[in-house]
Formats: C-alpha cells, sequence, structure tokens
C-alpha cells in the first residue's frame, strides 16, 4: 500500500485538473492505497457545501445537464468517506472570503505549514497539481 | 519516502500560484524538509524589482531556515535580467545540469 | 519520473527534457494535452526528449474524440495509478 499526496490548485471548472485530481484518487483508493488532497488556491473551493438556489433558474435541461458534469463536491465527500484525507489551506479561504463557509463531511480546514507538511511525511509520491 | 522537496515557480507575483508556491516552500523548509525554491520562466521575475512586503520576508525567512533560492540561468538571460540585478543577493543560477540535478536531488518536485 | 502535461503546448517539454536529464522519464497526457496525441503532435512529443513511454489519459482521449498515435498508449486512471507509483516522482508540467 502506497501513500499518494495530491496538492491541488484548480477549482472545480477552471480546468480539469480537479476532476482528474479526483478520479485518480479513487482509482487509488479501489487498489487500496492511500490518499491525501491538500486543496490550496481555487482547489480550496472543492472544501465547499453547495448552496442551492431555489428560485428559477432560468437553465434549460441541456444546459443544466452539461453544467453538471463540472460538479464535484459529492465526489470529494465519498472519497474522504472512503478513507482520503482531505485538508484546506485556509489562508486561501480567507483571501476568497469563504473560510467561515461549512465544508463537505470530513474535509478539513488546514493549512500549508501543518497540513501538508503532515501529508507529506508518510507519502510515497507527492505533486502539485494545477 | 518524501524527505527533500524541490519547489519550481513559473508565474510573476501577479499570479496567486507565485505566492502559493513561496509559501510551500517556508512551510517545507520550516518542517524539516530541505527545500529548494527556485524561479524560472516569468517566475524570475519575482527577482525583480520589489515584492509584497510579507512575500519578501518570507523569502528571507525562508533563506535564513537554510532554504536555498535559486533561479534558471536561462531564463534570466532569455528576459535580459542581468544577475548582479537581483533583488536578492546570492541566488543561486541553474543551468540545464543544475536543472536536472534539483530534480534527482528532490523527492517530490512541484510546479507552482 | 512522470510528467504530466494537461494543454496541448510542446514548449512545456522543454522543461521536462531540462528536469529529466539523463534519466528515465516518462510522459502521461491529460485533459487539453491529449490532443498532442494525435498523430500530428505525437513528432513533437517524441522530438522534444527520449520519453521511455508516452501515455494518454483514457476518459480525455474519449471525450475529445481523438485517435491517438500509434506510440501512445491510452491508459485508464487505475493504470496511472500504478504508473505513478512506479516512477519515483511525479512531475504536473
Amino acid at each position: 500500500m502506497a501513500t499518494i499526496t495530491i496538492t491541488l490548485l484548480s477549482g472545480a471548472v477552471e480546468d480539469e485538473n480537479a476532476d482528474f485530481a479526483l478520479r485518480l484518487s479513487q482509482a487509488a483508493l479501489a487498489k487500496g492505497h492511500k490518499v491525501n488532497l491538500f486543496l490550496i488556491g481555487n482547489g480550496c473551493h472543492l472544501a465547499n457545501q453547495e448552496v442551492p438556489w431555489e428560485g428559477e433558474r432560468g437553465m434549460n435541461d441541456a444546459l443544466t445537464a452539461f453544467m453538471d458534469s463540472f460538479r464535484l463536491g459529492g465526489r470529494l465527500k465519498e472519497l474522504v468517506a472512503q478513507g482520503a484525507e482531505a485538508a484546506t489551506c485556509h489562508t486561501t479561504e480567507y483571501a476568497r472570503g469563504t473560510e467561515g463557509c461549512p465544508y463537505l463531511e470530513g474535509v478539513v480546514r488546514g493549512n500549508v505549514g501543518t497540513s501538508l507538511t503532515r501529508f507529506l511525511i508518510n507519502s510515497d509520491v507527492a505533486f502539485t497539481l494545477g | 519516502m518524501i524527505n527533500t522537496v524541490g519547489i519550481i515557480i513559473r508565474h510573476a507575483i501577479g499570479d496567486e500560484r507565485a505566492v502559493l508556491g513561496i509559501r510551500t516552500a517556508y512551510a517545507t523548509q520550516a518542517g524539516g524538509y530541505p527545500t529548494r525554491l527556485v524561479l524560472m520562466g516569468e517566475g524570475v521575475y519575482c527577482l525583480v524589482g520589489t515584492l509584497p512586503e510579507y512575500i519578501q520576508n518570507m523569502i528571507r525567512m525562508f533563506r535564513e531556515n537554510e532554504g536555498r533560492l535559486a533561479c534558471c540561468s536561462e531564463s534570466l538571460a532569455a528576459r535580459g535580467i542581468p544577475p548582479d540585478e537581483l533583488t536578492f543577493p546570492e541566488v543561486e543560477l541553474l543551468d540545464r545540469q543544475g536543472l536536472s540535478e534539483l530534480a534527482e536531488d528532490s523527492d517530490s518536485l512541484n510546479l507552482f | 519520473m512522470l510528467f504530466l502535461l494537461n494543454r496541448p503546448d510542446p514548449a512545456a517539454l522543454s522543461l521536462a527534457a531540462g528536469l529529466a536529464g539523463d534519466d528515465d522519464a516518462e510522459l502521461l497526457l491529460i485533459s487539453d494535452g491529449v490532443y498532442l496525441a494525435r498523430e500530428s503532435g505525437f513528432q513533437s512529443l517524441s522530438s522534444a526528449h527520449d520519453f521511455g513511454e508516452i501515455y494518454a489519459e483514457a476518459k480525455a482521449v474519449a471525450d475529445r474524440g481523438l485517435e491517438p498515435a500509434g506510440g501512445c498508449s491510452v491508459v485508464d486512471v487505475a493504470e496511472i495509478v500504478d504508473i505513478i507509483l512506479d516512477n519515483d516522482k511525479v512531475v504536473n508540467l
């Protein structure tokens, strides 16, 4: 069993890095490996619970289905439930005004000084994506 | 296992990734991982002019904590930046050989 | 050493060549990087550096309806996990 740490700088939609990181993490967990995700920069947005819009959305079904392909929140929650560790860089959340926004269950408010260095301690491979 | 860290910054200070790379380098060095922070590409502009005081101090503390600050000599030359005009003194200049040694020596190599 | 490339920018590979030096290196194309797996772009990969293997991520290839060059191995994320762990380090270009 190996441990992989991914430092993710990309948010959900700006490119496909976050999607790739989550799919890779899922595959690694399925193989019995351990995964750490450090969410920094725009990556920190993945930590947040969704705040649904209650009113008329004004999007047709085709557009909604297309945009649904970018939504990642549930997948991170599943990864954490399966044993992945996910921590944020709270400093980048502070800069974005989201520091107090509720997290997906199991995601931890963290920082680069303790969370990332703790992840590195037992990692076999660690890389940045984004 | 990861014992040493290489951080390569390819963006100038206007891109958040430059700051994230500098903060990460400081953190890993302070966390006990010998770290080399390398500016290359547009990242070498972080060594020209001034930086926000907080970032300037962070780089200074990184070096005081035995972190190694370097830049790619090709990137400087391509941008007409003379090595003796860099903001920080005694910045290591890495040529191609130096870059491959950096990769060799870093258990984890992270690009920002 | 495994290099990841997520955009169709052959110029990024000069960094791979510099970092890899004489060491073994493999290249994994992900996201828009898989456009370089097309026959017309593949030449630029092999001329940039002598990669031991060049891979393209299967979902990215399928999403774009591409036909990779014969020398490029299409791999899914399960295979990518093994590729990552077989290489001593991973660098996202």
